[in-house]
């Protein structure tokens, strides 16, 4: 599971939100247009992809595009 | 068991969603992405959930003779009154014969395919004609004005089914995880949190409040309750039937958002013409939901004779249960 990847099944997801460019240190939250339904598109893409399927608990921790990808992996790695 | 008739009826007060409902565009744009309603209708506030049946009710008895129906169920989590069953007013307000039983099922989100299973059920073990579903849903009723994630999801609603015996088998899968509880429920009203002086005064404003209580509702807990076990089941479901998902025609999970129904049609790799979704008008009607997408599609002759239908039903439990059925 690489970072570039991740962020490219990320854009996917928010193809609604425009055209914006992803990085690691892209904060969720700071993304123009973004909404707490957006994080249901999130956690139902994390699940189909990566077979991960993320709490409210475990989401209160992610800031960045990073933090996910870090507890996507860390929780690929509990499985 | 078979499905011999299916009307609906939506109250008169049409609520339309326009970029208009929120406070800008990309909000609505997110909203019909996510949600996908654009008309809701709403109960005025002399009308109850068996009126809403009631009125779906008569159009569909139409040329029924009545003592034909040997059993009355009732599907709804608003119901008119704690006691007796609302079902009970219903026998009565339709002129249906004593020797009919009456049943409520406040089940909620599953409440279509579970009284198709206490339907089946009721076939199996007595020589009945013919079983009458009736269903009602006044959620508008329960939503706080402020509560901008639930106002343009819920509508109220309607539905009549006419059951009666066949050659057909069906298969029901069913089941339960209590710690759905959290993620929805209405907790004002019942015996373990009564409507106290402080509860009613506070819905001042908003006295619809006092009839059911507030729902509340955590989308992101529904979501993984839904990916969490309703995949499985329906898996579960197939091999009842010796089938593979390829082999089923069509498939109406509960009326709930976009969001969900998307997200299982990906994890089950469903075509998305098979995945039938009429949320757009009438919103998340609680256990009308599927019935109104049957008689929906019905309407735009996606079904066709032989055709394998399934239906899903799954959310306030979090309780879910499915079939599949034959269309004739």
């Amino acid at each position: 599971m690489e970072i570039n990847g991740f962020i490219n099944h990320l854009t996917e997801e928010f193809e609604d939100l425009g055209v914006f460019e992803l990085t690691p240190s892209t904060v969720l939250r700071e993304i123009p247009g973004w909404n707490s339904m957006h994080i249901l598109l999130l956690v139902a893409m994390i699940d189909f992809r990566y077979q991960v399927l993320l709490s409210g608990e475990h989401l209160k921790m992610v800031v960045s595009v990073n933090d996910l990808f870090e507890l996507v992996k860390q929780k690929q790695g509990e499985h | 068991m078979v499905i011999q008739g299916l009307t609906y009826h939506f109250p008169a007060r049409q609520i339309d969603i326009t970029d208009a409902s929120f406070e800008n565009k990309q909000q609505y744009d997110a909203h019909q992405t996510f949600v996908g309603t654009s008309t809701l209708y709403q109960a005025s506030s002399d009308l109850t959930a068996s009126d809403l049946a009631f009125n779906a009710a008569i159009k569909l008895l139409v040329d029924v003779d009545l003592n034909d129906i040997d059993f009355l169920i009732f599907s709804s989590l608003t119901l008119d009154y704690h006691a007796p069953s609302t079902a009970s007013i219903l026998h009565k307000k339709l002129g249906l014969k004593a020797a009919c039983g009456v049943m409520d099922l406040p089940l909620g989100c599953a409440g279509f395919p579970m009284a198709l299973m206490t339907a089946n059920g009721l076939f199996k073990t007595m020589n009945l004609n013919r079983v009458l579903v009736l269903l009602g849903e006044i959620p508008t009723r329960a939503v706080h004005p402020a509560d901008a994630s639930l106002k343009y999801v819920f509508g109220d609603a309607g539905v009549a089914v006419m059951l009666g015996q066949s050659m057909d088998t069906l298969y029901f899968e069913f089941g339960n995880d209590g710690d759905g509880f959290s993620s929805l429920n209405v907790q004002r009203g019942g015996a373990r949190f009564p409507m106290d002086i402080s509860y009613l005064e506070s819905n001042r404003e908003f006295p619809w409040l006092n009839q059911f209580g507030a729902l509340s509702m955590d989308g992101h807990g529904i979501l993984k309750l839904s990916l969490t076990h309703i995949p499985q089941a329906v898996y579960s479901l197939l091999d009842k039937y010796g089938l593979t998902l390829d082999q089923i025609d069509h498939v109406i999970f509960h009326q709930a958002s976009n969001i969900v129904i998307d997200a299982l049609q990906r994890k089950l790799n469903l075509p998305k013409e098979k995945v039938v979704n009429y949320l757009a008008d009438g919103g998340n009607t609680i256990s009308c939901g599927i019935p109104i997408a049957w008689a929906k599609a019905q309407e735009e002759m996606r079904f066709k004779a032989g055709d394998s239908i399934m239906v899903f039903g799954f959310g306030v439990g979090f309780s879910w249960c499915g079939s599949i059925l034959k269309y004739h």
